[in-house]
């Protein structure tokens, strides 16, 4: 689906035009300006050279073009328009918005195109004037992590399409990347369910004290709402208690997958459909690995952001996995938690493979 | 109709009111043409698809050529090419066709300016070209946004700021500065040729004679006494008298303002001359002093000549390609004779330029000129002339721009003072064919030489000799002479010549004759001839060649840079949005993939997640290709849902 686009950056500066240069017709036009002005030379075939006022025309629309081309670009501005979020291997909606103080003629808009990874013509446009003008289009971002967006390029040949002129609008601008996200199979889902259920009996022992507020999200019950807070506050607020089985999960993730880093991806990626999946399901998690050493905790949006950003890291693992705390780990190997207690529940990659509807792309 | 359809039938008009004006004779072919093109441009897109507006272009210039074309007239032809190649360039209209209407100028530009006669208002040309590129720069740049980004439009002063006023202004630029170049050039050419002439010893021996008539140009006429032939006989009498020397007849009366000017019509490329007529029974040498043209003199009455290859144009002039370049010395025909006239020919010998209709001829035309012999009317006519007009080489009344076209011939005819009805022999000349053509006769002028210098057994023309008078065809439907000039100009002609080294009709100094080197290449006629020829063609349409070859090469490796696996299933995806346009689905340039699927899930009731799945993991995760969309079942389905819609 379409994410309702945010402006990210703010009106930019205007910038100035790159160098003019010929277009093909550009070049062909200036070989018959040339050859029609040399008729003058020709009085034997040619007595009265009337192509060469032809020719002098041309040379003429080529300077005009020179002068003109750049100018008529240089009222234009614009702002990258982005999506509130991106998930890698998602179809996304990137735009911009354009005016033209003094107005523009016929243009093309080029951008960078993350899944070329090159400049490409976006958009064209009729011309520009004072309101704004949002082209759009759809791409994908075949990686997670932090995405440099060069800044917009502008492109017009008028008039006479005989020379080019380019002018890049704003400074460009960044745009983080969440993993991809995949879908959890039944067969975990139980498993998730049966295990969890034994961790509340036999070692979480809760409380039924008020732990804190969070914010409502699609999908909790409405009993869960705690109404006189959430008047208090005018937005809807839902309790979370410390009792049995809530709503507390450490989610370990072993990012020291040595040289192979599809393998880290696959992990990240099973990692972020587990945080996808608990917070739907209302669990506040908390993230660790070597990436976190300290833990993460937060919205589902920080969390990924988070693992977005996760790199390869070496290190020991049960230095990470938090004391006392419900915790899944996610490892490339099965480590020996046998000491450990609570005893989290361990998943490899091999299994999660089983487990989880990875992205082809992932996979 | 689209913009783009009304702007290129608009310049499709523009072009054919171009050739109209300038290619008088091809309008006919040229109207066809073009209600062609408004009818193939007006069809519906079903029958464009068809080709049906090419097959009617195939027609419709089959059609002209059979019927429309006057065989031979290369201005009909020229016009009706020229529309036939807009037609294919802007019927049915495509866009960025526009610019190679820059091309079609080109060409015309070069082709006319081939004459040194030709108008300057033909420039009306470079606007065109002008436009033609700045309009259809715009165009492009226009039509495809509106077509890819569906983005608000722009209103038509985008079309006046970024393409009318720059044109207008790059086309002021133009035609001033043009005019001014072309103007300076042509001036250039015309003095360089005068300084060749002054300097150049071999080309002032034929001062005076020219291959063109040019009359109110000048106030005074250039009185050579250099030697320009020699006529000499063994045999037979003397000639009593003038002795004519026949250089070329003139056809073609073109008016450029207030002046006149006569040429010989070589609309075609010159031709093998015919064997002569006439076998002679008494021959002349001729001496030709070294020249500029190639023109062969020749007494008049005669078209015997001991010459090989010579060329012969429409009107019967005699060429030999380097007989102008040293001393010569051929055989020609002495008897006084007269030339057949070609009965095909004749039409043109009657043509006269409605333009000059203006002019107050009922003061001076007599009736019994239409009912009486040519020969006849001839008579009268020189007769009438002589008791119009004077004799005189100086001080000649220049026409004035207001005078109107011929003006000069309004000065000469029907001046209400007596002194500036004055004119030397290309006046009488030019003045008796015009009544002779009016009344209905067949007439054209001659120039050569006309000499009293008659020695023993010799004549010598000089350049102060060369002379125009006029052909008539008699009742026997010969080329008969007569000179309406009246006849002091031999003596009138002398008067205040001072002859001095050239005194002597016999020079012993003068260089034996030189023999023709054999027809290799033709020289000086060859300038016509090769302008007339189709290879200066070669270089705008090498320039064509050269652009398609790097717009292919540029397009092969556009096409080298897509993965066919990935245009395939751009194939398949746009399969997929048409069906969705088509069902009323609508789609934007930012709409996905994904949602397309799901609205045509909703309409057709047809599950596409496994399809949709198979494709995004095949352009986004390097899948396998997928199977093609159900484009079948999303139509049945989309039936289906409309029938149980309406049964409901």
């Amino acid at each position: 689906m379409i994410v309702a686009p945010t402006v990210k950056v703010e009106s930019s500066v205007s910038a100035t035009p790159s160098r003019a240069r010929f277009t093909l017709l550009g070049w062909l036009v200036l070989a018959e300006a040339v050859l029609l002005a040399a008729t003058l030379f020709l009085p034997s075939v040619q007595p009265r050279p009337l192509g060469a006022a032809l020719g002098f025309g041309l040379l003429t629309a080529l300077l005009f073009g020179f002068w003109r081309t750049p100018r008529s670009l240089l009222g234009v501005r614009g702002t990258w328009v982005l999506p509130s979020v991106a998930h890698a291997g998602d179809e996304v909606t990137l735009g911009a918005s354009l005016l033209a103080s003094g107005g523009a003629p016929p243009l093309v808009l080029e951008a960078w195109d993350p899944l070329l990874r090159r400049h490409e013509v976006m958009a064209r446009l009729t011309g520009l004037d004072d309101l704004p003008t949002r082209p759009s289009w759809t791409t994908r971002f075949p990686r997670r992590g932090l995405n440099r967006l060069p800044p917009l390029t502008a492109r017009t040949v008028q008039p006479f399409g005989l020379v080019s002129a380019g002018l890049q609008i704003g400074p460009g601008t960044e745009l983080l990347v969440l993993p991809a996200l995949g879908r959890i199979r039944k067969e975990l889902r139980t498993r998730l369910n049966r295990w969890l259920e034994s961790q509340a009996i036999t070692l979480d022992p809760g409380d039924d004290e008020l732990a804190r507020l969070r914010d409502y999200r699609p999908g909790d019950h409405p009993l869960r709402i705690h109404w006189k807070a959430s008047a208090r506050h005018r937005t809807l607020l839902v309790a979370e208690r410390h009792a049995p089985g809530c709503r507390r999960l450490a989610l370990v993730v072993d990012t020291s997958t040595g040289p192979d880093a599809r393998k880290l991806e696959r992990l990240i990626c099973v990692a972020a459909t587990l945080v996808d999946h608990f917070c739907a399901e209302g669990w506040a998690v908390s993230l660790h690995g070597h990436f976190a050493p300290q833990g993460v905790e937060g919205s589902r949006l920080r969390l990924l952001e988070t693992l977005a950003l996760a790199g390869a890291a070496n290190g020991e693992l049960l230095d990470v996995i938090p004391a006392n705390r419900t915790a899944v780990v996610l490892a490339l190997n099965a480590p020996d938690v046998g000491a450990l207690l609570p005893k989290p529940l361990v998943l490899v990659l091999a299994e999660c493979e089983q487990l989880v509807w990875l992205p082809r792309r992932v996979r | 109709m689209t913009p783009l359809s009304t702007t290129h039938l608009g310049f499709f008009a523009l072009l054919a009111l171009y050739l109209c004006a300038f290619h008088g004779a091809g309008q006919a072919s040229v109207i066809a043409l073009f209600i062609t093109g408004v009818t193939a441009e007006l069809l519906p897109r079903i029958l464009r698809r068809i080709f049906i507006p090419e097959l009617m272009l195939i027609f419709g210039i089959a059609f002209c050529w059979l019927w429309l074309i006057p065989p031979g007239n290369s201005d009909a032809i020229h016009a009706a090419a020229g529309m036939a190649i807009s037609y294919w360039l802007l019927v049915p209209s495509r866009l960025g066709m526009l610019r190679w209407v820059l091309s079609l100028v080109i060409v015309e530009l070069l082709l006319q300016s081939r004459t040194a006669n030709v108008a300057m208002s033909s420039l009306v040309c470079v606007p065109i070209g002008l436009a033609a590129l700045g309009i259809d720069s715009w165009l492009c740049g226009a039509i495809s946004a509106r077509a890819s980004a569906r983005l608000k439009s722009q209103a038509g002063s985008s079309l006046v700021r970024w393409a009318l006023v720059p044109t207008a202004v790059v086309v002021m630029a133009a035609i001033s500065a043009g005019t001014w170049v072309v103007k300076e050039a042509a001036r250039h050419h015309e003095v360089t040729l005068q300084n060749e002439t002054r300097t150049n010893r071999r080309i002032n021996k034929v001062a005076g004679l020219d291959q063109v008539i040019n009359i109110g140009q000048h106030d005074s006429v250039d009185r050579d006494p250099e030697v320009a032939a020699r006529l000499s006989w063994e045999s037979g009498a003397d000639p009593s008298g003038t002795v004519y020397l026949r250089a070329m007849a003139l056809s073609e009366l073109v008016l450029d303002g207030a002046t006149l000017s006569w040429k010989a019509d070589r609309t075609g490329t010159l031709q093998e001359a015919p064997p002569a007529t006439h076998q002679p029974t008494r021959w002349a040498r001729v001496l030709r002093m070294p020249s500029r043209d190639d023109v062969v003199l020749r007494p008049d009455g005669g078209d015997a000549v001991d010459l090989d290859g010579l060329v012969v144009d429409y009107d019967g002039n005699h060429y030999r390609p380097q007989l102008g370049d040293a001393l010569r010395s051929y055989r020609a025909d002495f008897d006084d004779g007269q030339l057949e006239a070609d009965p095909a020919k004749l039409l043109r010998y009657r043509d006269i330029d409605p333009r000059l209709d203006a002019l107050p001829w009922n003061e001076i035309e007599d009736g019994r000129w239409r009912s009486v012999s040519p020969e006849r009317a001839a008579v009268l006519v020189r007769e009438r002339l002589g008791e119009r007009c004077a004799y005189a080489l100086k001080d000649l009344p220049l026409p004035k721009p207001t005078d109107g076209p011929g003006g000069v011939l309004r000065g000469f005819l029907f001046s209400r003072i007596e002194s500036d009805r004055r004119g030397h022999c290309q006046y009488f000349a030019t003045a008796a064919v015009l009544l002779l053509r009016r009344a209905g006769h067949t007439a054209r002028c001659v120039v050569g030489f006309a000499s009293d210098e008659v020695g023993d057994r010799g004549v010598v023309f000089r350049g102060l000799h060369a002379h125009a008078w006029i052909e008539v065809v008699n009742a026997q439907g010969r080329w008969q002479r007569f000179d309406p000039t009246p006849a002091t100009y031999i003596r009138d002609n002398l008067i205040g010549v001072e002859l001095g080294p050239y005194a002597e009709n016999a020079n012993s100094n003068e260089p034996e004759p030189q023999k023709l080197p054999p027809v290799v290449k033709p020289t000086e006629v060859s300038v016509e001839m090769i302008a007339r020829q189709w290879w200066p063609l070669l270089v705008p349409l090498g320039l064509v060649l050269v652009f398609v070859v790097i717009l292919v090469a540029r397009r092969r490796g556009a096409q080298r840079h897509i993965d066919p696996r990935l245009a395939e299933l751009q194939r398949r995806n746009d399969d997929l949005v048409r069906l969705a346009m088509s069902l009323g689905v609508a789609v934007t340039p930012a709409t996905t993939l994904s949602e397309v699927a799901s609205a045509l899930q909703k309409r057709t009731g047809v599950a596409l997640e496994r399809h949709l799945d198979a494709h995004l993991a095949a352009r986004y995760g390097n899948g396998p290709l997928p199977e093609p969309w159900p484009i079948d079942a999303l139509r049945q389905g989309a039936r289906g849902k409309v029938a149980q819609s309406v049964r409901s």
